[in-house]
């Protein structure tokens, strides 16, 4: 048992409470529906009942997390120009922040 | 004999460096063994050291006096010193470990990526001067030899970056030259103003004239140091050149490079905690912020990218994120209960992040040894072809991701309730980072293991890359299930050595 700040944590007793919990929740699927989806239905998009704006793939499953986050991803990709001079700008106002924190605060 | 033992952590790869060309002439094979048996003299030194720290506490050690015990005649600390506690002890412990999981792994690897029988010669020569480096800014006591090891890896990488030989790397080698020398500057500039003052470039005789006066010049100083070895961790937004290197590095390297910055890290508490501890609360909230800064620009930038290495580059810098909020809320709380536990978290997230971190960036390598293809967008369905590789990474993902009962989990779960004391915001970012991070794993998961087989040609993995990973991830899943052996032997003595700053300058004054 490992005290972790506000509470504690035992590996083992995890491991227990999942075991029980797993055997719970084997024992409610083997209750449900018997026959299985058909191959095609498996592959099909669900978007709120309406088609789907894009074709996505796997590599693209957060496609509306980007959406929504846009701007923000925008002045990320400005940011990270590839451009070493923007690099040594960067740490030049790294310095100055920190210089100003250690000396003025 | 064993009495030289911090100097013969540093001097035998060191030595290894300069022999392997030599010995590379008689055969690969034979350069092979050299570089693997100087890696396993340095674990046994390195692990007889943890040992003799344990049982009878630090250990100075003055290079080129009569007697290695010779540490200040007159009370004043001449030579170069090397003063290893607890702290710098597990350092060095888990960068020849790593080092030497990932020299056994490129035995194979590195056949396949190159022919050049010469060329592979100079990779082990840069590989082993790396180490050299990475092992001496653990144990130095002093700022010029802080310095000296400093340049010693970043020469050493920046070469080792341009090893594919083409454009991108040569690029990506040029940025990090010229980002490692302005460091380097600015370093060297702070250690100036230090000496300047007291004539001083012993740590602990430095922290002794600062916690009696802190002047102006010292902020200055403070400002200066920090900032360099910050570009050495490389956190947001010092990171850029980071993800570049990683990028172009061979996936084994990757390993290791993550092990230097956590040497970062290791030097930039020694200097908080143990010379400048005067300013700890202050510092701590610039380390906290740049720590929260790195987890959520470091996830989400991850979660954009198509390149398995510049994805699992921005997981890095996340990771790094997660052992700096520890480390920076033991600073700012440093006389509280959670402050300890905090900083106890970050140490042993220290360890988690070399293992999980370097377990992934393997499994990267085995992919591009097996299929030639970094590329999201090019894979798919590996699953089939090696299910040992799956089962790898969902050990590594799960871990990364800090899920119970893998060895991420502990780590996270002592930073977050203790960050939680100092501020529930910080916490929350934590977690988000974390739920994030198991987005970005679950992708790569899904796009490249799953899915229809791999039709592709898909070479066979050999048994020494996969038991190197095998072995990592059998690490990854003890720590999970007995993490109270580390926390108890390991990390628990560290945050005291970090903590207890008398002590440092008891080894030495």
């Amino acid at each position: 048992m490992i005290v972790t700040g506000l509470g504690s944590w035992s590996p083992l007793i995890f491991l227990l409470c999942f075991a029980t919990i797993s055997i719970i929740v084997f024992f409610i699927r083997c209750l449900g529906e018997k026959e299985c989806i058909k191959e095609k239905e498996k592959t099909v998009l669900f978007f709120s009942g309406n088609p789907p704006p894009i074709e996505n793939r796997a590599t693209n499953i957060y496609w509306g997390f980007f959406e929504a986050m846009g701007r923000y991803y925008r002045r990320m990709k400005r940011i990270h120009s590839g451009v070493v001079n923007d690099y040594v700008y960067w740490f030049v106002f790294v310095v100055v922040v920190i210089m100003c924190v250690v000396i003025f605060l | 004999m064993m009495e030289h033992a911090p100097a013969l952590a540093i001097a035998i790869p060191l030595f290894a460096a300069f022999a392997v060309s030599l010995i590379g002439k008689i055969g690969k094979r034979i350069r092979n063994m050299w570089v693997i048996l100087s890696l396993i003299l340095t674990e046994l030194l390195v692990i007889y050291l943890n040992y003799e720290i344990l049982t009878n506490g630090i250990h100075t050690y003055a290079l080129g006096a009569a007697l290695p015990s010779l540490i200040s005649p007159g009370g004043f600390p001449v030579r170069i010193i090397l003063e290893i506690d607890a702290v710098n002890a597990l350092v060095s412990f888990i960068v020849i470990s790593i080092t030497l999981a990932a020299v056994v792994y490129c035995w194979r690897f590195m056949q396949a990526i190159s022919k050049d029988r010469e060329h592979i010669d100079r990779f082990y020569s840069l590989l082993l001067l790396f180490t050299a480096g990475m092992i001496g800014m653990s144990f130095t006591g002093d700022f010029f030899t802080l310095f000296v090891f400093l340049e010693l890896t970043s020469v050493s990488s920046a070469a080792l970056v341009s090893f594919f030989r083409d454009g991108e790397s040569f690029e990506a080698a040029f940025k990090y030259m010229i980002i490692s020398a302005i460091g380097a500057l600015f370093l060297l500039l702070g250690i100036g103003i230090l000496y300047s003052q007291y004539g001083l470039l012993n740590m602990a005789a430095i922290a002794k004239e600062i916690m009696l006066h802190m002047s102006f010049l010292d902020k200055v100083s403070l400002s200066l140091i920090v900032s360099a070895i910050l570009l050495k961790i490389g956190p947001v937004p010092l990171h850029m050149w980071k993800v570049d290197i990683y990028q172009k590095l061979p996936a084994p390297l990757v390993a290791v490079c993550i092990t230097s910055s956590l040497v970062g890290i290791y030097v930039l508490s020694r200097i908080l905690f143990s010379v400048f501890f005067v300013m700890g609360s202050l510092s701590g909230w610039i380390i906290i912020i740049l720590g929260v800064l790195s987890i959520f620009v470091g996830v989400t930038m991850s979660l954009l990218q198509k390149n398995l290495k510049r994805m699992m580059a921005y997981a890095a810098i996340a990771e790094i994120g997660y052992v700096m909020l520890g480390i920076g809320t033991g600073l700012a709380a440093a006389s509280k209960d959670f402050g300890f536990i905090a900083l106890s978290g970050g140490i042993l997230h220290t360890l988690n992040d070399a293992l999980n971190m370097g377990l992934l960036f393997l499994i990267t390598g085995a992919i591009f040894y097996a299929t030639k293809k970094t590329d999201i967008r090019d894979l798919g369905g590996l699953a089939h072809r090696s299910a040992s590789l799956s089962a790898l990474f969902i050990i590594g993902m799960l871990a990364v991701s800090g899920l119970p009962p893998f060895n991420g989990f502990v780590s996270k779960l002592m930073i977050y309730e203790s960050v939680f004391c100092l501020n529930p915001l910080l916490a929350v970012v934590g977690i988000l980072g974390s739920i994030l991070m198991l987005a970005i794993f679950a992708k790569v998961f899904v796009s490249v293991f799953l899915g229809t087989p791999y039709r592709r040609k898909f070479k066979k993995m050999p048994a020494s890359m996969m038991a190197v990973m095998w072995i990592i991830a059998l690490f990854i899943l003890f720590l999970g299930m007995f993490p109270e052996m580390a926390i108890n032997n390991l990390v628990t003595p560290a945050a005291d050595a970090l903590i207890n700053h008398e002590a440092y300058m008891g080894g030495v004054i």
